[in-house]
């Protein structure tokens, strides 16, 4: 029942960047507030603290966090409430849950810090593999 | 039942009053037989004189081969099957069709064996002869006309093939060399579908020949290519052939194991699964396998090998043709080394903390530390040695990472404290180990070629059996297979040729082709500038160095080396490893450890845990030679390069990826991306090693050297390589490495 | 010629690439048939590298110190005309050096 409120039943289109905006804030403050119940359905207390889970997801925020389209804002934003209602309906499983967000592999949780904005393609290359 | 059957089948004149006459025999098999078939004259007769086949294309030889004339005047001109071939004088009927391009089948015939001529397979039908010849022992003469598919070549075939089947087992299911048994092939080619054999097959008991070769000798067909193989390539007569008839044995008669560095060899050479691999026994099927083209490091030889892997593992090591280097052979410790690929494999990056173990780390904290430690020492402290298997890519990255922070002490294992690379002459095997066939004198100076390169002492050996070539040796007392004279232990010996007072100095003097060949092991005494001046000025009173012929080689140890130098790896100062406070290894396991002071930061970049890692405040694993693509280069100046066969081992890169990233995250980002960029740098530095597959001869000779104005020590000359089996960190971590030197070293 | 004597002081190595038999090279080759015994006596512990491989243009490498590294062409040059690009080296050397 709570996931019938958050599926969108028009998708999102903003006028601009500004609507826009708004709608990213207050899908996140959503998938926040479900956080403690996602914790529940896939028993993640000895796996992962809500903190944690909090800053994976504002990683995933983070990374597009220099798309200015409206238009490609939306699209995202529908992608993650798909995903979200995905979690909550416990649609996914709990291997799942925590191979996405709660371990990273190193390039994926870390990808934006900001010790690794200058390292060339080759290094990004070398830390994930040795085929490229 | 038995014989008499069998003869009274032989003289049933035609089926139809067979069929009439014994109907109780219908349980028994029939072969049905026609006159024109008993009678291939007659067949000859009634078919017409068969014309040369003008319309379709001409025939060329078999697997691509080039037919070499030495005298193109002395051509002959045989049939084959009615197509007319010239061929050069001299050739068996069996060359000769070769050259024709058809393929007859044998058993032990083996182009570079003696004839035997003991199988009969090869049998053929040649005009004008009473009875098929045996194609492999019949000179061709000119104007004959050789007949491959008639008929009575065809029974031959079935006739031998059937007689061969007889006493062999069945043991296809568990022979290793199913899939790739030349019976199994020729039977389904060339063999009739049904065999007569209805009594006991003979059992003989197997013979020990050591922890390689695996022998089952009831499937011998006695062809004796392995007694040919041991007297006459090897070197050594363990293998004879004892019994007469069917009652033959191949073996070594007394209980001795066969601890020639070839003995690997006879596992290719055999034709059935008499002789196989021991390690790969029951491992996998060859059609299971995926070969991949590549170059064995064990030694300086560069041999070419085939790694055979499956999925992830390599399974085993073949040799591949290459004339000029291995033929088609490789030493037994190239074939066996695989297994060490598999043990002891560093899969981490790991850094030593406070408490002196090891922890496992991500290559970015790791590259980290490696870097900051960088800056803070003085450029004169850091030092770089180079491995025995580093490639020539990775070498390059060392020197270039190294020079840009601002330190010129890098060099390589095995070249010694002072090398001297500026003359390409001084440091390769100037006559090519092709090359080395023609010499008819030969004289080592402190070199044991028979544990230091196999192959090359295999050429040897051949060039010795063939122009009768006289080997003078000079060094510790050993034991090399063909006949040569121990002029000396030390450096004495060699004054006494330089000043024309020894006697082997006329032999030398008179020689057309000699050959002097100096060991690598000289690089590390002090006095090798004066060795090498002695022995250049022997070099300049024979006459051994000319225009049309350099006969002054080096035989260096390690695949590395001739890239090390060529690259130009010479250290600034002789000692700065003593005075290092920042030691990077690449692989480098035979670095004296003590020498490096106590409060040095040593990084070790490698894939095995050997030695120097115990040493190491940092290590990086980097990919071994069968898993990435590197060029290596031999100790002719032969460049050639390995291919990955396998993927790397857990978080392991590539040896020069990891140097590159290490430069960016020092701030000294080197200008190369990728191996074409890492190849078009080393195309600035030494651009031979770019050309793969092609041999640069060097055209300075020694005399542009200043000469040299060192005393000489007389101390005599030392065996450089203690065990033959376990030499770097490959074969030191391989079990069957291990076996072998416990069971086939002589003590 | 002094310079020649102090080559090792503003070098770290130098690096002769020829090829061995074509004309380009011919004259690069002389050079180094007549110059490099006596440069290796005044600078015994400089590696002057020759390294021939057919088919390559002829030039001549300088690495300083820090691995910065200049080469020159010596395609077309006569023997004069390199020892004068070698005695230029020098002189970028000495000023890399200042």
């Amino acid at each position: 029942m709570s996931f019938t409120l958050r599926s969108v039943k028009v998708p999102p289109n903003s006028v601009n960047l500004e609507e826009a905006r708004h709608r990213v804030f207050d899908f996140f403050r959503s998938a926040c507030r479900s956080l403690p119940t996602v914790m529940e359905i896939y028993n993640l207390h000895d796996v992962a603290t809500i903190s944690q889970l909090r800053s994976a997801i504002a990683t995933q925020f983070r990374k597009n966090s220099s798309v200015t389209n409206p238009k490609v804002i939306d699209m995202l934003l529908f992608k993650g409430m798909e995903e979200l209602n995905n979690v909550v309906e416990h649609a996914k499983q709990r291997h799942h849950i925590i191979g996405q967000y709660v371990v990273g592999r190193q390039g994926l949780v870390q990808d934006l810090d900001t010790k690794d904005q200058g390292i060339s393609n080759f290094l990004k290359n070398f830390y994930n593999s040795n085929y490229f | 039942m038995g014989l008499g059957l069998l003869a009274s089948k032989a003289m049933r004149p035609a089926s139809r009053i067979f069929n009439s006459q014994n109907p109780r025999n219908f349980l028994f098999r029939t072969i049905v037989s026609k006159p024109e078939l008993q009678k291939p004259e007659t067949s000859a007769a009634q078919a017409q004189p068969d014309p040369p086949p003008v319309d379709l294309p001409p025939r060329t030889p078999v697997a691509g081969a080039r037919v070499h004339f030495p005298n193109p005047d002395d051509a002959i001109e045989v049939f084959v099957d009615g197509y007319p071939v010239k061929i050069p004088k001299g050739m068996t009927v069996l060359q000769a069709c070769e050259v024709a391009g058809v393929d007859i089948p044998r058993f032990c015939y083996h182009s570079r064996l003696s004839i035997a001529g003991n199988c009969r397979m090869c049998l053929v039908e040649v005009e004008k002869s009473p009875k098929p010849v045996a194609s492999c022992a019949m000179p061709a003469l000119p104007g004959m006309k050789i007949k491959t598919d008639t008929p009575v070549a065809k029974k031959a075939r079935e006739g031998v093939m059937e007689f061969l089947l007889m006493n062999h087992p069945l043991d296809c299911p568990i022979c290793d060399q199913g899939g790739e048994c030349d019976l199994q092939d020729q039977s389904m080619a060339f063999g009739s579908d049904r065999g007569r054999f209805t009594e006991m097959k003979r059992s003989v008991v197997d013979k020990n020949l050591g922890p390689l070769v695996k022998t089952v000798m009831t499937r011998c067909i006695q062809c004796t290519r392995c007694v040919r193989f041991a007297t006459e390539v090897a070197g050594v007569q363990d293998l004879g052939m004892l019994g007469r008839g069917s009652g033959e044995e191949i073996g070594t008669y007394v209980e001795k194991l066969m601890t020639s560095e070839l003995s690997g060899n006879v596992i290719d050479i055999c034709p059935v699964g008499a002789l196989t691999s021991k390690p790969f026994a029951f491992k996998a099927r060859n059609w299971e396998l995926k070969g991949t083209e590549s170059i064995d490091v064990t030694d300086a030889v560069g041999s070419n090998i085939r790694i055979d892997s499956r999925g992830p593992e390599v399974m085993r090591i073949v040799p591949r043709l290459n004339e000029d280097i291995n033929e088609e052979w490789i030493s037994d410790k190239t074939r066996f080394c695989y297994d060490g690929l598999k043990r002891q494999r560093l899969n981490d990056p790991m850094i030593r903390g406070a408490d002196g173990r090891f922890k496992v780390v991500s290559w970015r904290d790791a590259l980290a530390v490696v870097a900051e430690v960088a800056h803070q020492v003085k450029p004169e402290e850091i030092v770089g040695v180079a491995g025995k298997l580093s490639d020539a890519e990775s070498m390059m990255a060392l020197k270039d990472f190294l020079n840009r922070m601002g330190s010129n002490n890098i060099w390589c294992e095995g070249t010694g404290m002072n090398p001297n690379a500026d003359l390409r002459s001084g440091y390769l095997m100037n006559t090519s180990i092709a090359g080395l066939e023609k010499a008819d004198v030969f004289l080592l100076v402190g070199t044991q070629p028979r544990v230091e390169a196999a192959m090359v002492n295999a050429r040897i050996r051949k060039t010795v059996r063939a122009n009768q070539a006289k080997v003078g040796y000079i060094g510790p007392e050993t034991d090399l297979n063909y006949d040569h004279q121990h002029l000396g232990t030390g450096p004495q010996t060699l004054l006494e040729i330089a000043e024309r007072r020894h006697p082997f100095y006329s032999t030398l003097a008179n020689a057309k082709h000699p050959v002097i060949i100096v060991g690598a092991g000289l690089f590390e005494r002090e006095d090798k500038d004066t060795i090498f001046s002695t022995v250049e000025t022997i070099a300049e009173n024979a006459k051994v160095v000319r225009p049309d012929w350099n006969g002054l080689n080096v035989l260096l140890l390690n695949a590395a080396q001739a890239a090390a130098l060529d690259l130009g790896l010479v250290p600034e100062s002789g000692n700065s490893i003593e005075s290092a406070k920042f030691v990077y290894l690449m692989g480098a396991d035979d670095v004296n450890l003590d020498k490096i002071p106590g409060d040095a930061f040593v990084v070790y970049q490698g894939h095995h845990g050997d030695r120097s890692v115990y040493r190491a405040n940092v290590i990086f694993p980097a990919a071994a030679f069968s898993e990435k693509e590197g060029i290596y280069e031999n100790t002719e100046g032969y460049a050639q390069q390995t291919f990955p066969a396998v993927p790397t081992v857990g978080d392991a890169r590539d040896d020069w990826k990891i140097i590159r990233a290490l430069s960016e995250v020092a701030g000294i980002k080197l200008p190369y991306d990728s191996l074409g960029a890492i190849r078009a740098r080393i195309r600035t530095v030494a651009p031979n090693l770019v050309h793969l597959d092609e041999r640069e001869p060097a055209t300075f000779t020694a005399s542009l050297k200043p000469a040299s104005s060192q005393k000489i020590t007389l101390t005599p000359f030392e065996n450089v390589v203690e065990n033959f089996y376990m030499t770097d960190s490959i074969t030191r971590a391989s079990k069957i490495m291990a076996q072998c030197s416990a069971l086939l070293t002589k003590k | 010629m002094a310079w020649r004597g102090c080559l090792s002081h503003n070098f770290k190595e130098l690096r002769i690439l020829l090829c061995q038999s074509s004309p380009a090279s011919l004259t690069t080759r002389t050079f180094v048939e007549k110059n490099y015994k006596d440069l290796n006596t005044l600078n015994p512990k400089l590696p002057i590298l020759i390294r021939e491989c057919s088919g390559v243009e002829p030039q001549l490498w300088a690495r300083y110190d820090m691995g910065v590294e200049r080469d020159v062409r010596l395609e077309g040059l006569t023997e004069e005309q390199i020892c004068k690009a070698l005695e230029d080296l020098v002189k970028i050397g000495e000023s890399l050096k200042a």
